[in-house]
């Protein structure tokens, strides 16, 4: 080993806690990039090895229900390994006591389908001969607590089947959202999905009806060719819906919601590659500052600036490999916290976990990267002085004697006991040291602060949509209703207003790009509910087809306010212009008149919704389920708490994130406020030896620090409020259109206790300071 | 000709002139019997009995309600009321003068009609022996019609005659290759039908009995329709029967049709 490599490991060890400042603040950045990452393609990979394993069809076709022996000859389809046919149904289930449950049951002609196959959670298939057994989905069971042994009662159109469950299964097919699409909040739980036997359908009808074929294709074959030739076979049906597996909803649901993920983590990965920037910036030119005048020797002994940067690097570079290893192991926890927390709010029922080393080597890189130039900057300026320059530099002069418009401060300062005095004559000393404590305080506060601030801003976003909308409550109805039922409504007797509201899946395309979205119809005038138009204008009533698109969604189109896109439904393609960009906490609306969505959806004087007004004292939620075609009522007192639930996925992120911020943060002030401590510890041990009490020198240590705090929460203030405009925009980019709140609360929650414990973070330098003996500091400044 | 036979078969028949001799006989009984099957309105109660090839019985009940538009068109419901799985059920078939019906099937499991697009024309629906093409009125013009004998059915005299349709799109859309009618030309009404596939056999045969009178109207009180290939039979037996009672039109659009009742 080199003296030089003996002198930086002794150097290391002498400030082993700021190194491990420094190792921890580079291991929550590598665990923050390598925990989100990986916990996105956890969320892959579980999608993508799951609908492997239990075959998800490579390419489903929904058409009207007809007898099977109507449908065209499906033999000798090149490409194709495998065909299903079932009938898919919605239907109803009215649990006693609580709201309706929207279902969709699916007949499959085979106990345990070979496409969109099941994995058991409980119980087993139905037999080929149980007419009466059903299978349902894991969300049905864990939503609402249906298991093995119970019966249910499905209402299809007039029939109403009565059948047991005999087991409960994942499928690939459903295994994320089970919101029902058609609903004002999608919310978890509401679309449950039952399997039954084909054949007790036929049974009872007297011939088998399907309207719905699923294909598993051969894995050598071009996709798309052989979509083109099963179409071309199945022409003669009324197709509604076709689905390859990349535009099936439950795979572009996840897609979609990774991908916006995906879009916000290099903010929270860039404020805290930041932050680690200047706690290595910070510690490393603390550690120079002290070791200058050795610096110094060894320059004149002929070491070069080469020879020493290199021997910084190496000692950086090690503090970021340890940094990065701890951050492999941290990022571990992350991926798995935050990967849970998204595929519970997507309504995925497991998570397979998976590693990525590419993105962990990718993680620890960036961080190294940040570490080693964080450490250049400082050991560059030192080393471009000579030799006796950097020996013999002599300290700033106090600032009060350069400064005449601040002398009338210092004659202030003059008469406050000489503890107070003595604190603040150490920060004026060394005005740059005292200048960067304050700014990486400052700034460490501040992205804390801003976590916060962006959380409320999101907060208040959701809370300033109801500001303007004058519905109390929001019904859904289990099926499309006409219009005429629709006033049954307005019999309530605290309904002042109702205006409908029509709601289909569709697919939106232009260009080449496709984008599954919610079709919206609300009346052009409508009073009730208000359309937010960030871009362009609302639409209007009038020949041609005109729609607002949330942002995300024009953006997935590549589409711009003017363009005209095609939206597909029912096997139509309608050609729609582009009129403003809206916003909404639900991502992929589109916004059209209602007669738009009556002709598109293809429900001509029909409604899926209603909004209404109530008048004073109205408020009785619970009457509109008398309504039997009333599927959930949602009061506008309890949208916030709907919408967080749909956006939980985010809220986590960035909670997340808060939480990361906060720790590297008390790291930065910790490190910072304890360093500048340390460096008068010989000016303390004079004091003491002069005859100052402990308690004198502890009062001269925390009046630097509440000056530090002071200052630092001043100047957070901005910081913060800079980096949550910051955050807010990506968030916009990602998800919802963030309006930028400033409350005061927030910059007091974390700025008021910040005032108390900086000072209190010094706790451990006084501790040091007033424990050590004065003859041993005062001899280390002789020799010095 | 296949179009409306079942029509003519449950619904209609009315005395008519001797038939006509000479190059166009065939066609003008054919159009005679057509136009004899169609009263101003009329509203019939059917029992439905579907039965397999092992003999079981499976029943549905339902209303056919029809109306003439003018001389060619008519509209017509069928409204299904058991099993329950089909209860408000319905098919609602509209007459274009100058073009294929138009054709919408309403499932209240589905929340909203859906329109039957022509290629489907020779697509059975609801289980039974029937097409979508058996309930709509024939476009005379769009068959080759001949007389190409004569036989008896239930000790009646009947000219069978053959029609094969004439245009390319009926010939890919329909069930049918040809059909051959036993028509009692003194009555105008077919008492039997054979249908044929593709490969020239016959594969279904249609079977009326028990022809009464209603006013100035003839009905069968029975028909039914065989599939020799499934061995399978749809048997309709008409019940109550309302003619000529003004039915209103609201009866015959797609918003009735979804009302479901």
């Amino acid at each position: 080993m080199t003296r030089l490599r003996i002198k930086m490991t002794r150097d290391l060890w002498h400030m082993k806690w700021r190194a491990l400042a420094i190792i921890l603040t580079l291991a929550s950045g590598v665990a923050v990039y390598a925990g989100f990452y990986m916990g996105i393609l956890s969320l892959l990979w579980t999608r993508d090895s799951i609908y492997r394993e239990l075959h998800f069809a490579d390419l489903e076709v929904r058409f009207l229900p007809d007898d099977a022996r109507n449908l065209p000859d499906l033999s000798r389809l090149d490409g194709v390994t495998r065909i299903e046919r079932r009938l898919v149904y919605p239907g109803i289930v009215r649990p006693a006591g609580k709201p309706p449950i929207s279902v969709v049951m699916t007949s499959l002609e085979v106990p345990t389908p070979g496409i969109h196959s099941f994995k058991f959670l409980a119980g087993r298939p139905f037999r080929a001969d149980e007419l009466d057994a059903v299978v349902i989905d894991a969300s049905l069971a864990s939503y609402h607590g249906y298991r093995v042994g119970d019966t249910v009662d499905i209402k299809v159109g007039e029939a109403i089947y009565h059948r047991r469950v005999v087991g409960v299964a994942i499928t690939p097919e459903y295994f994320v959202s089970t919101s029902n699409p058609t609903y004002f909040v999608p919310e978890r739980g509401s679309l449950g999905f039952i399997f039954g036997n084909l054949e007790a359908m036929s049974d009872a009808l007297g011939f088998t009806l399907v309207n719905d074929l699923v294909f598993l294709f051969d894995a050598s074959a071009d996709p798309a060719l052989v979509k083109q030739q099963v179409l071309t076979r199945l022409k003669k049906l009324n197709i509604e819906q076709v689905s390859p597996r990349d535009r099936h909803f439950s795979y572009q649901y996840v897609q979609l919601q990774l991908e916006s993920t995906r879009v916000f983590i290099p903010a929270l990965v860039t404020v805290l590659m930041a932050l680690t920037f200047i706690v290595v910036s910070i510690n490393v030119s603390r550690m120079i500052a002290v070791e200058r005048r050795q610096i110094g020797g060894l320059m004149a002994l002929g070491y070069g600036p080469r020879r020493l940067l290199g021997a910084y690097l190496e000692a950086s570079l090690l503090l970021g490999l340890i940094g990065g290893l701890l951050g492999i192991a941290f990022s571990f926890w992350v991926r798995d916290f935050f990967a849970g927390a998204s595929a519970r709010s997507m309504g995925m029922p497991e998570v397979r976990m998976t590693t990525d080393a590419l993105t962990m080597l990718r993680g620890v890189g960036y961080e190294v990267a940040v570490a080693l130039v964080a450490t250049a900057i400082p050991v560059l300026r030192l080393l471009r002085l000579p030799a006796q320059q950097v020996i013999r530099e002599s300290p700033s002069p106090p600032v009060f004697r350069s400064a005449p418009a601040l002398r009338g401060i210092a004659s202030l300062v003059q008469r406050l006991p000489t503890s107070y005095r003595y604190g603040l004559r150490n920060l004026t000393r060394q005005r740059v040291r005292t200048a960067v404590t304050v700014a990486s305080i400052a700034l460490a506060l501040g992205v804390a602060t801003a976590y916060r601030l962006s959380l409320i801003s999101l907060n208040s976003t959701m809370s300033s949509w109801l500001e303007n909308d004058r519905w109390s409550l929001a019904v859904d109805f289990l099926y499309p209703v006409l219009l005429e039922r629709v006033q049954e409504l307005s019999m309530m007797p605290s309904v002042t207003q109702t205006e409908p509201y029509l709601s289909c899946y569709v697919q939106t395309q232009a260009g080449g790009r496709v984008g599954d979205s919610n079709l919206v119809g609300i009346d052009p005038d409508a009073r009730l509910i208000n359309v937010i138009v960030v871009e362009g204008r609302k639409f209007r009533p009038g020949p041609e087809r005109e729609a607002v698109l949330t942002r995300e969604l024009a953006r997935r189109l590549g589409v711009a306010v003017g363009d005209v896109f095609q939206v597909e439904a029912m096997g139509e393609t309608y050609p729609v212009r582009l009129v403003g960009l809206s916003w909404a906490a639900v991502a992929g609306l589109s916004i059209v008149p209602f007669a738009v969505a009556q002709d598109i959806c293809q429900f001509p004087d029909k409604a899926t919704g209603a909004y209404l007004e109530l008048g004073k004292g109205g408020g009785d939620d619970a009457r509109a389920y008398d309504l039997e075609f009333v599927g959930k009522v949602l009061a506008k007192r309890d949208l916030l708490t709907q919408l967080r639930a749909v956006l939980s996925g985010t809220i986590v992120l960035l909670d997340l994130s808060t939480a990361v911020s906060l720790f590297v943060g008390t790291l930065v002030i910790l490190t910072s406020i304890n360093l500048s401590v340390l460096e008068n510890e010989r000016d303390f041990g004079t004091l003491q030896a002069l005859g100052y009490s402990r308690r004198h020198i502890a009062t001269a240590v925390l009046t630097e620090a509440g000056v530090y705090a002071a200052g630092a929460v001043l100047l957070s203030i901005p910081i913060a409020a800079l980096i949550s405009v910051y955050l807010n925009e990506r968030m916009s980019a990602a998800w919802i259109q963030v309006q930028n709140t400033f409350s005061p609360g927030v910059f007091a929650g974390v700025l008021g206790p910040a005032l108390v414990l900086i000072p209190l973070g010094c706790y451990p330098g006084i501790r040091h300071v007033v424990s050590r003996a004065a003859l041993a500091s005062i001899r280390s400044r002789i020799l010095d | 000709m296949a179009s409306g036979l079942l029509v003519a078969a449950v619904m209609v028949s009315l005395p008519t002139p001797a038939p006509t001799q000479g190059k166009d006989g065939a066609r003008d009984i054919m159009r005679r019997v057509l136009r004899d099957s169609r009263a101003e309105d009329e509203v019939i109660s059917v029992a439905m009995q579907l039965i397999d090839a092992t003999g079981r019985v499976r029943r549905r009940t339902a209303t056919f309600y029809s109306k003439k538009r003018n001389a060619e068109d008519s509209v017509r419901l069928i409204r299904f009321h058991a099993p329950p799985e089909f209860a408000r059920s319905g098919i609602l078939t509209i007459e274009r003068t100058d073009g294929d019906a138009d054709q919408w099937i309403y499932l209240p499991a589905y929340h909203a009609s859906r329109r039957v697009p022509s290629a489907n024309r020779g697509d059975t629906w609801m289980g039974t022996d029937f097409t979508y093409e058996d309930i709509t009125d024939a476009k005379i013009e769009r068959y080759e019609y001949r007389t190409i004998g004569s036989d008896r059915v239930n000790g009646v005299a009947c000219a069978m005659i053959e029609a094969i349709p004439r245009e390319r799109k009926l010939v890919e859309e329909s069930a049918y290759a040809k059909t051959v009618s036993c028509v009692d030309v003194e009555q105008s009404v077919a008492l039997k039908i054979d249908y044929y596939d593709r490969t020239g056999q016959v594969f279904k045969v249609l079977t009326n009995s028990g022809l009464r009178r209603f006013g100035k109207y003839r009905r069968w009180d029975v028909s039914e329709m065989e599939d020799l290939k499934r061995k399978h039979k749809t048997r309709l037996e008409s019940g109550d029967r309302q003619i000529d009672r003004g039915l209103s039109d609201e009866y015959f659009d797609v918003r009735y049709l979804e009302r479901g009742r």
